[in-house]
């Protein structure tokens, strides 16, 4: 604190005196003094001007619950039930308080039937069908009211006495067409109101589609376990083909989109000025520019494609060949140029040799020497012996200048010598054999 | 949206149109072959559950007339000459003098006296001919004179339990199996089917294998006292001795027999994982499943203390409910002619409108005490999905046993606890205006 007045003493600032400054001090010092039952004044010292790190609770009883209100008695009360004839008197608990309850019961209102139409004697002659009597009619009609137009069950009940057997789109058919014609019997279709004609045109049921639509259902639900497998892997196929065909519907639009010369759709508005002209000039150059390099690469993808592309770069490496190791420089600049598209043509031996070009079964990528191209004709231990006589003979292994035809003349003369060294062995062998047998023949020449 | 509304306070009622009931404290009685429910409708448990066995003494009661036994404490006292009898015949009552005793035995002590205070709803089987139903209400509103009744159908009652008012519910019961299609609340008459392969056919299974291996069968009630024996060791019991004619009768023993049976199916019976039946059932051999069904077998101790460790014979007790032909020994149901679980559930499906069946199979309940045995759910679920592969099925079966056992009571409840319910009550004055015919009318 003094350090502080100090401050205040050099700059000459007449700031609170002591008197003042001490003020909040003992504020402060009362604050700490309040310290919480339950924790010793010590550990309360340690804590400092933080606050405690756990909430202290202390122990007492939970308060009395404060009731918003006095107790609502309620009553046993008997109530009778709008939906019912009969005056049937049913007894619940009810709030004493609530006196307009008992003016209709609440649940009354959920006491509603469907509106099956019903038709007269005189109707009926219009609505004749010849696969269904009166009788049944009727006895159809009751089931509706019945079951509240619950088709299924209708049919689940149906047991009409002698009848024959109906399926639910009879039942459906049979009920609607009667709905419909009695609709347009009491009110002719020129004279229905919009809604009318909507609930006319609902009722029109379709039976053989129906029907059809049920058998559909029924193979759908016997399909095998087999037949459900496959048709989920379908699926998924499925999802997979239009998952892709997006991408690639995306992938070609977006090559169209750079094969089109861009057309302009702005206004001219800005190439009126002179300035603009030159903007425009500029641009137009730069982009036939583009348009030549696209035209130049679009060409070379092309010549990739023909027949002489692949001749083309034997014909470049075997002019490399020829210009030896050191001279492949000349390579790419006869890559360069654009090679005018010509008539594939067949080039007679003779050619072939003149111009350097070579055909290979199999061409491993990368670069690599000739001279470790020369494939060892001779296998296993006579390999080391044709190796041994030709350094006898002061020959290399490794040739100088491996070009084709001194790489098959090495090959050829490996394979020489191999033979050479084979026939000499199995000559050697021959001879000691003979010797073997002539000696057999001495020996039993001298015991007889 | 219940989450956003401000929880209510605990003295105010809760709007009646949230959940849609108003109780008027009807009572909901459940009659079955083995247990009758009764309680009133909008509690979750029945309040009185008595076995539907009854002990009768003839010439015992007052004026030398017939003395029932009824409840569970008096149902099992030994008395000398008194017979255990059951009114249910196929699920279906075919004593309704005792029936009628019995109901209104579960009705009076423990919920009210008054039954004239109480409307009642009852349940009844599917195939509860029109004679019967006709009987019960006639018994409703002449013997226990109640206000107002309706008979509702314990297979819809059980679909309502687990919130499905269209659905396939499969009861497995102590007399049958059966299998209803509900759809609105309404059985599919024609998709009703059922076979006598309930918890009684699985009593005969288990005795007709304890008499093929020798396994002596005891009851409580004839052991004083008791050791513990080695496994497989004879038992060691002091035994009850009667005096000459004052032994029980037979039927109290195989009454009480049938407890010990129950117990066995509790914690040994076990239901072979399928789908398809259980593999070497039909070769003498049975040591191929033997290695898949388990490791290690179960003990059961018998009253007497007599106790076996049972193997591959637990999955074959039970085999015959989902394969008949591989039943035990039994004179009857025929093995040949009687459908299993899967052929039921099969033939119920197949009476069915094609647009109803997926709705139908997604939405299949199992109730009843016989649906707890272990790997019951299991099983059904693994057939079901074998034999209808294209649709998707889901099994539903309630965690609680109690839930389980009581789910077409529960039904009932909520039924009759529904405000849109109460104008369907069949009324005393109706009742008397038309005639018992009434109920083919109104309870559809």
């Amino acid at each position: 604190m003094s350090g502080f007045q100090d401050v205040r003493d050099v700059m000459e600032l007449s700031g609170p005196t002591d008197a003042t400054a001490r003020v909040p001090i003992a504020k402060k010092q009362k604050t700490v003094e309040r310290r919480p039952d339950g924790i010793t004044r010590e550990l309360f010292a340690l804590l400092g001007e933080n606050p405690p790190p756990v909430a202290i609770v202390e122990s007492k009883f939970k308060e009395k619950p404060r009731w918003m209100g006095k107790v609502n008695p309620w009553v046993w009360k008997p109530f009778e039930n709008p939906a019912r004839s009969d005056g049937l008197v049913l007894r619940h608990w009810e709030r004493k308080s609530e006196p307009s309850q008992d003016l209709e019961y609440q649940f009354g209102k959920f006491n509603v039937k469907v509106d099956v139409p019903a038709y007269t004697d005189g109707e009926y002659e219009v609505l004749k069908d010849p696969d269904w009597t009166r009788e049944e009619t009727d006895y159809l009609f009751n089931l509706c009211r019945e079951y509240d137009l619950r088709f299924v069950i209708i049919w689940d009940r149906y047991e009409f006495p002698a009848g024959k057997s109906r399926s639910v789109e009879d039942i459906k058919a049979r009920y609607y067409s009667i709905c419909r014609n009695l609709m347009e019997l009491r009110t002719p279709l020129n004279q229905m109101t919009p809604e009318e004609t909507q609930i006319f045109n609902l009722l029109n049921f379709d039976k053989e589609r129906e029907t059809a639509r049920k058998n559909m259902a029924e193979v759908l639900f016997a399909r095998t376990p087999e037949q459900v497998k496959e048709e989920e892997m379908l699926l998924v196929e499925l999802g997979r083909i239009t998952k892709n065909q997006a991408k690639n519907l995306e992938e070609r639009k977006e090559l169209f989109n750079r094969l089109e010369v861009p057309t302009s759709q702005g206004s001219i508005a800005a190439y009126t000025g002179s300035q603009g002209l030159a903007h425009l000039r500029e641009m137009m150059v730069n982009s036939n520019d583009k348009n030549k390099k696209r035209k130049s690469i679009a060409l070379g993808s092309n010549n990739s494609n023909n027949t002489d592309g692949p001749q083309q770069s034997f014909a470049v490496a075997t002019s490399a060949e020829r210009l030896g190791p050191g001279g492949g420089g000349g390579g790419p600049s006869q890559k360069d140029t654009p090679q005018p598209k010509k008539q594939v043509r067949k080039l007679t031996p003779e050619e072939e040799l003149e111009f350097g070009v070579t055909y290979h079964d199999k061409l491993t990528s990368g670069v690599k020497f000739r001279s470790a191209m020369v494939t060892a004709t001779v296998k296993g231990g006579t390999a080391q012996k044709v190796q041994a006589a030709l350094a006898q003979l002061d020959i290399s292994p490794r040739l100088a200048m491996p070009t084709t035809r001194t790489v098959q003349k090495f090959e050829q003369l490996q394979t020489s010598v191999g033979v050479l060294l084979d026939a000499r062995k199995a000559n050697d062998k021959i001879d000691n054999e003979q010797r073997v047998l002539k000696a057999q023949i001495e020996a039993a020449k001298e015991d007889t | 949206m219940s989450g956003l509304q401000p929880v209510l306070p605990s003295n105010q009622a809760p709007s009646t149109f949230e959940y849609g009931g108003d109780e008027i404290s009807a009572i909901v009685l459940d009659p079955g072959t083995a247990w009758i429910r009764a309680g009133f409708a909008g509690e979750d448990t029945p309040k009185s559950v008595i076995p539907s066995d009854y002990g009768i003494l003839e010439e015992a009661g007052e004026n030398g007339g017939k003395k029932y036994f009824i409840g569970d404490n008096d149902v099992h006292s030994i008395r000398p000459g008194m017979e255990v009898k059951n009114p249910m015949s196929d699920g279906i009552v075919a004593d309704w003098e005792a029936a009628t005793t019995l109901w209104r035995e579960a009705i009076t002590p423990r919920l009210t006296a008054a039954l004239s205070e109480h409307p009642l709803l009852m349940t009844e089987p599917s195939w509860n001919p029109p004679k019967n139903r006709e009987k019960t209400i006639e018994i409703a509103f002449e013997d226990y004179d109640v206000p107002a009744f309706y008979l509702a159908k314990a297979g819809v009652c059980a679909g309502f339990a687990s919130g499905k008012s269209t659905g396939l519910v499969i009861d497995v019961g102590a007399s049958n199996i059966s299998v209803t299609p509900i759809h609105d609340g309404l059985v599919l008459r024609k998709g009703c089917v059922r076979s006598p392969l309930g918890g009684e056919f699985l009593s005969n299974q288990i005795r007709a294998y304890f008499e093929s291996a020798n396994i002596p069968l005891s009851a409580h009630y004839q052991v004083l006292s008791k050791t513990a024996v080695e496994v497989g060791k004879p038992a060691e019991a002091t035994y009850r001795t009667f005096a000459p004619g004052e032994e029980p009768t037979e039927s109290y023993k195989r009454f009480q027999e049938e407890r010990v049976l129950t117990e066995f199916k509790e914690c040994t019976a076990q239901v072979w994982v399928g789908p398809g039946p259980l593999p070497g059932n039909n070769n003498p051999p049975l040591e191929a499943a033997h290695a898949i069904l388990s490791p290690g077998g179960r003990t059961f101790e018998f009253p007497d203390g007599y106790n076996l460790v049972f193997n591959s014979e637990r999955f074959r007790i039970t085999e015959g409910i989902f394969h008949p032909p591989s039943m035990l020994t039994a004179p009857n149901p025929d093995p040949h002619t009687t459908p299993g679980l899967n052929q039921l559930i099969a033939n119920a499906m197949k009476d069915i409108d094609v647009e109803l069946r997926q709705m139908i199979l997604n939405n299949i309940v199992i109730t009843g005490a016989g649906s707890l045995l272990y790997g019951f759910t299991d099983r059904v679920n693994a057939e079901i999905a074998a034999a209808f592969p294209a649709p998707r099925v889901r099994v539903m079966a309630a965690g609680n046993s109690v839930e389980r056992r009581y789910a077409s009571w529960l039904g009932g409840s909520i039924l009759a606890s529904l405000g849109a319910f109460h104008q369907l009550w069949v009324s005393k004055k109706e009742y008397e205006e038309h005639g018992p015919n009434i109920v083919e009318k109104r309870c559809k």
